[in-house]
């Protein structure tokens, strides 16, 4: 009798999220992973933790991005404001999409806009690509004008989704601003309309001023807070949108400084499928390899077989 | 899929080696970690975090990096010893995050990513002389530059700027100058540049005995002047008003002026789009297309 025979098998992460099967819940997030080749030049690293890459939002037009500085540090967190710099979808396309195939993982297409074609037009051109399994509409982005207006209306939000899942075969995912008021009812308008799935959330609006030249630290003046400071926010959206959500069996895509295997373990508890980790590659690239290790021991711990089993497994007191 | 590319960037965990002074202002950190001193090229930089690492665990988890403060700061490589796995960065205390540098102790393991950014190649390296001309924090990799330079058969000239003597990031030695500024040949130098023969001159705003009294262009203004029978060109890596001076100099005079830029950053490895400086060409990424562009693209702002 072999010692490994009385052993348990070990705890599995693989999730299938809305059709597309995934080695792992962490999905790195939208703007913090470039289109994949960047992280892929690298040395030594591993795509194989990583269940999907969600690539940098991509509008049909190209976008110059908003003046430098585009970041500003913050505790345990950061303010950012790219503005949606990317060349368009057709360069994206033509010059990027034809690297993924050489890394082992799934990609998401992220598409922004500013009005309901732009959306359709730029999710049309991405999701048309062998390499992409699906796409979330970005309609979230703090850093532009007009970048939260769609996520702001539930009838807005609902029109983007209709026209995107009408020229879209593939999944589509809602990318939903982070405001708690009012944040069910866009997750319904957006689950009525067809979504797929819910990403909660974007990033949180903030400011940094440099007191001694008095004048904010982003060239925009304000941008998006991400990392670990904004946590417990992200928590409690996807709790919000949970409750609507699941009642529709639509998955929750958690997003929101998530930088530990204890922290991907609350926002899935919280009600996510899966777990966007994006601020937190920039103090460790290798991270999503660290909460994969770290989420196995997590789930024999709680005699759990599959990381799904916990998903919404939150008690209330 | 997993690829091993042994010119990096590499996202590893070096260890602190020594930490002193340097000068009243600054600090210069040694650090070990063989990968990336290996792969460096001047003037290429790292990133690295402020805290390091929880010393409990033995191997690095997520769980034991600190996330307070959360950004890895970019510095530029200074000295470099591929045989000891070894270099060295210097950075001034500007903020919480450089205030907590100072508390590394030899042994605290840190996160560092590197060597990041486009480098000169000593293959592409012309003879003639080379105009290095820096301040502040901007000196370290124009150090590891001139020592590159020199190496591939050009002769490095390095201006240095400061306010006072304590701002030098340096200790200051005399030097005898191989290309005298008009008469002026006998003049204090940064040692550093003295044990490796490489010219340098040091301008003071404050007056100072032996040095210098100015700004970095009045000294570039005088090395202008002379002839330089194999070319000249310019380096320059410091805040941005002086470069932009560097530069605005050297097109004057139609001389070729390489800036070495800096930016906040976020990932530093091409990804985020948040470090990126003006061009004639569009926003670029120091981490990428750069930290070397050639200054008549810079967009000055």
């Amino acid at each position: 009798m072999t010692p490994e025979k009385n052993k348990p098998a070990a705890p599995s992460l693989e999730i299938t999220l809305c059709g597309i099967k995934m080695r792992s819940p962490l999905i790195t997030a939208s703007g913090a992973f470039g289109y994949a080749f960047e992280a892929g030049r690298v040395a030594d690293f591993d795509f194989h933790s990583v269940g999907a890459v969600c690539l940098k939002s991509v509008t049909a037009q190209p976008r110059e991005g908003n003046r430098p500085p585009r970041v500003a540090e913050t505790p345990a967190g950061m303010l950012n404001s790219v503005g949606l710099q990317n060349p368009g979808a057709d360069y994206v396309v033509k010059m990027y999409l034809g690297m993924l195939k050489n890394f082992d993982t799934k990609f998401i297409a992220s598409v922004a806009g500013f009005s309901v074609d732009e959306f359709a037009l730029a999710a049309e051109k991405m999701a048309a690509h062998p390499s992409i399994s699906a796409v979330e509409i970005n309609m979230s982005c703090p850093n532009v004008n007009g970048g939260r207006h769609f996520a702001s209306d539930a009838a807005e939000a609902a029109k983007v989704i209709r026209a995107v899942k009408a020229r879209c075969k593939k999944p589509v995912f809602a990318k939903l601003a982070p405001t708690p008021d009012g944040i069910r009812e866009i997750a319904r308008a957006c689950i009525d309309a067809g979504v797929n799935a819910l990403t909660v959330g974007n990033t949180f609006v903030g400011m940094a001023i440099d007191v001694k030249a008095r004048r904010p630290i982003l060239g925009n003046n304000f941008g998006g807070l991400s990392g670990p400071a904004i946590r417990p926010l992200a928590v409690y959206n996807v709790h919000l949108v949970y409750q609507v959500a699941s009642k529709a069996k639509v998955p929750v895509i958690g997003c929101g400084g998530v930088a530990t295997a204890a922290d991907a373990a609350e926002i899935m508890l919280a009600g996510a499928a899966a777990v966007q980790v994006g601020t937190a590659l920039f103090a460790n690239l290798h991270v999503s390899a660290d909460i994969c290790a770290g989420l196995k021991r997590y789930l024999a711990e709680q005699n759990e077989k599959n990381i799904s089993a916990i998903v919404g497994t939150l008690k209330l007191n | 899929m997993s690829q091993h590319n042994p010119n990096g960037p590499f996202d590893a965990v070096a260890t602190v080696v020594r930490q002193t002074p340097s000068g009243a202002t600054a600090y210069c950190i040694t650090l070990h970690c063989p990968e990336i001193a290996r792969a460096a090229k001047a003037p290429q930089f790292f990133t690295m975090a402020c805290r390091p690492l929880q010393v409990s665990s033995q191997t690095a988890q997520a769980e034991d990096i600190p996330l307070d403060p959360l950004l890895r700061r970019p510095l530029g490589f200074y000295r470099v010893s591929p045989e000891k796995g070894e270099f060295e960065a210097i950075y001034k205390i500007v903020g919480r995050g450089t205030q907590l540098m100072t508390g590394l102790k030899p042994g605290d393991r840190v996160r560092v990513l590197g060597p990041l950014g486009n480098f000169i190649l000593p293959a592409d390296v012309k003879s003639g002389t080379a105009l290095l001309v820096g301040g502040g924090v901007g000196l370290p990799p124009l150090y590891f530059l001139a020592e590159t330079l020199q190496n591939a058969g050009k002769e490095p000239i390095v201006i240095v700027g400061a306010r006072s003597k304590d701002r030098l990031i340096a200790p200051s030695a005399a030097q005898t100058l191989k290309c005298p500024i008009g008469r002026i040949r006998q003049v204090e130098s940064l040692e550093p540049f003295v044990e490796r023969c490489i010219d340098c001159a040091v301008a003071l705003e404050q007056p100072e005995n032996g040095f210098f009294e100015g700004l970095v262009t009045d000294i570039l203004e005088k090395y202008l002047e002379l002839k330089y029978e194999n070319g000249v060109e310019i380096f320059t890596c410091g805040h941005a008003a002086m470069m932009k001076a560097v530069a605005t100099m050297a097109a004057q005079k139609n001389i070729k002026c390489t800036v070495i830029m800096e930016s906040r950053m976020g990932c530093a490895i091409g990804a985020c789009q948040t470090c990126v400086v003006k061009t004639t060409g569009g926003y670029k990424r120091v981490c990428i297309e750069g930290p070397i562009f050639d200054a008549k693209d810079i967009v000055w702002e």
